[in-house]
């Protein structure tokens, strides 16, 4: 009997206890890991690589474009894009660049990081980045050399070369949930759902040039790293929030404000989202505040 | 609280009858399942906010199907309760379906004298012979019984499956609209759309034909803007849920499950509900004041024949002088 009297008190507990561990649910960090996207990216690739097959071969139909050693043609050039980039220095001269890249580069950068886990700190995400998008960015790096010798850089000018190339398309939202100020997913627009952490590949802005401050501080990283310059990606917090930059070493600030210090060498943050003429190495001062910036990858 | 007085009826005049102790745990655990009654219907309302914007993309249409919804639920689960509530006290439950039986040792051609005194003493004396009424420790078995749990699991578990599918989207809201987006930005899924828009073969047409509808689904409309999922086939929505979640869906599911079937099996198996003093005391009441009914109602038929015998005019009734 005393059992049976205690069953609506187990019952009562059972009740709130479900209701609780439902609840629980609704904390974003567990929507996250519960919610399985290569779960999702495994179901969606079958349905898309279905398509892929097919794709091409009834859209040469339709379109009459049939060439009948397409297939040769295929293995023998990959489609590619050519790039070519103009844009002016703080001095006000002309520059430009051009390359190519394979389309395949794309899409393996993208799905890379579509299927990148957020548990990983950012640090190691922009290095595996850095990394996975080795062939890209030695292109364009070549690219730039051969421009900047064909122009007789030298020294901070090499740099300015560099960075001016990436500051000029204008500054893209790039967002990890939808675009609340619209826009589209262009250059100067919004690029919503950007996951983990709100961040391109490089290869992802070679190709669409949409950026904010981490994808342009990553790929002028990348790009530098490449032409053997000790530099870094910054962050911190400005008035505005989080905030990232690059961080060059071995040189004196163009125009001086903060630097950073880390392991004994002093790093000039420069502001890669936009191009202006105060936008040049060392100064912060477009931003009032200044404040925990740390060097996170070197 | 007085959740178990509006809904389950727990009344003064019922709980007076019982040892104050008893009283007070009772009226705890009715108020209990009241308010699980009241939080049950709370996920209903919600559910119905959430399907309702889905559908209709209207804030005002989706409070209305709120309230729709919330309505449904609670009277839907209270039906459901209160089918599940039977006294362990099979006795009293006889007395009560056969009261024709006691009917018959109050004759109405006695009653014609009673007065209201004599009336309530006898309903008084009557009263207490059940109060000690003994108790079976369950319910005698009987086919239909079956019938009944069946019916009432189903639809608490379809309630329950209801209510798990909106909340899930409501807590997956963010990941699912990512993942919507990823099917919208499909280079293959735009190509294949595009043909089916000019069509030249009829090759791949029903391939064709669900890449447009894909697209459709989660391209958003000019005069219809996306409110809370970027898709307007509810389907689509709960196929990348689904995936999306995988196994833990069938958790989340069989969390919600148990929730809404807590409050029926606590009504089924405790003893403190069916083999309790407060259902125990509503049977007796209502024996009670069907007794009491019987008798004052046999009065007043008696005295009603008495007064047709004794006055009532057979000459005139029959037209003679």
């Amino acid at each position: 009997m005393k059992n049976q009297n205690s069953h609506f008190r187990i019952l009562n507990l059972v009740f709130w206890i479900t209701l609780g561990i439902l609840a629980l649910f609704n904390f974003p960090f567990l929507d996250k890991s519960v919610f399985n996207h290569e779960r999702f990216a495994e179901w969606y690739e079958r349905f898309d690589t279905t398509k892929v097959e097919i794709d091409p071969f009834f859209i040469d139909k339709d379109e009459n474009h049939v060439s009948e050693d397409k297939e040769k043609q295929k293995e023998e050039n990959k489609p590619s894009t050519s790039f070519k980039w103009n844009w002016k220095d703080y001095n006000g001269r002309n520059c430009s660049v051009s390359f190519k890249i394979e389309n395949e580069e794309f899409e393996k950068a993208k799905r890379f990081r579509e299927s990148y886990s957020s548990n990983f700190s950012e640090a190691n995400l922009y290095d595996d980045f850095v990394k996975r998008c080795d062939k890209p960015i030695s292109i364009l790096s070549n690219a730039l050399k051969s421009e900047m010798e064909k122009r007789n850089l030298s020294g901070i000018d090499r740099l300015n070369f560099v960075v001016t190339a990436i500051q000029t398309p204008p500054y893209t939202y790039i967002e990890d949930q939808n675009c609340r100020q619209g826009g589209k997913c262009k250059p100067g627009g919004c690029c919503p759902f950007i996951l983990p952490f709100a961040v391109y590949t490089p290869t992802e802005y070679i190709f669409q040039e949409t950026g904010d401050c981490d994808t342009k501080s990553l790929i002028c990283y990348a790009i530098l790293k490449k032409l053997n310059y000790n530099v870094v990606v910054i962050v911190g917090d400005t008035e505005g929030g989080k905030h990232a930059m690059l961080g060059v070493a071995g040189f004196p600030a163009e125009i001086p404000s903060y630097f950073v210090r880390h392991n004994g060498t002093i790093y000039q943050p420069w502001e890669t989202t936009n191009f202006a003429y105060e936008f040049q190495l060392g100064n912060m001062r477009m931003w009032r505040s200044w404040r925990n910036w740390n060097v996170i990858l070197n | 609280m007085r959740l178990g007085l509006l809904i389950f009826g727990i009344d003064d005049h019922i709980l007076d009858n019982m040892p104050e102790d008893v009283a007070k745990k009772q009226t705890l655990i009715y108020n209990f399942l009241g308010l699980m009654l009241v939080v049950l219907s709370l996920i209903g309302a919600a559910a119905g906010l959430i399907y309702g914007i889905i559908i209709f993309g209207h804030w005002g249409l989706a409070i209305g199907c709120a309230c729709f919804l919330g309505l449904v639920f609670f009277l839907l689960l209270q039906l459901l309760l209160f089918l599940s509530l039977q006294t362990r006290y099979t006795s009293l439950k006889q007395e009560l379906s056969q009261m024709e039986e006691v009917y018959k040792n109050y004759p109405s051609e006695n009653l014609g004298g009673i007065s209201d005194e004599e009336a309530l003493e006898i309903v008084s004396k009557y009263r207490m012979t059940w109060r000690g009424a003994p108790k079976e420790t369950s319910n005698p078995f009987h086919f239909s019984q079956i019938l009944i749990s069946t019916a009432v699991v189903s639809l608490t578990l379809l309630l329950s499956f209801l209510s798990a599918n909106a909340v899930e989207l409501f807590i997956f809201r963010k990941p699912v609209n990512q993942e919507l987006h990823r099917i919208k930005q499909s280079e293959h899924l735009i190509g294949l759309a595009k043909l089916q828009e000019n069509p030249t073969t009829t090759r791949f047409a029903e391939e064709k034909m669900e890449a447009y509808w894909t697209l459709k689904m989660v391209s958003e409309q000019p005069n219809n803007e996306f409110k809370f999922i970027d898709c307007y086939s509810l389907l689509l929505v709960f196929e990348v849920l689904q995936t999306g979640l995988g196994n833990t869906k069938v958790l989340i599911d069989l969390l919600f499950a148990v929730l809404f079937l807590v409050p029926y099996i606590a009504v089924k198996k405790s003893d403190e509900i069916s083999g309790g003093a407060f259902l125990k005391e509503v049977v007796i009441n209502s024996m009670s004041s069907a007794l009491l009914m019987h008798l004052l109602s046999g009065r007043t038929i008696e005295k009603s024949l008495q007064k047709i015998k004794n006055e009532f005019d057979y000459h005139k009734a029959l037209g003679k002088k």
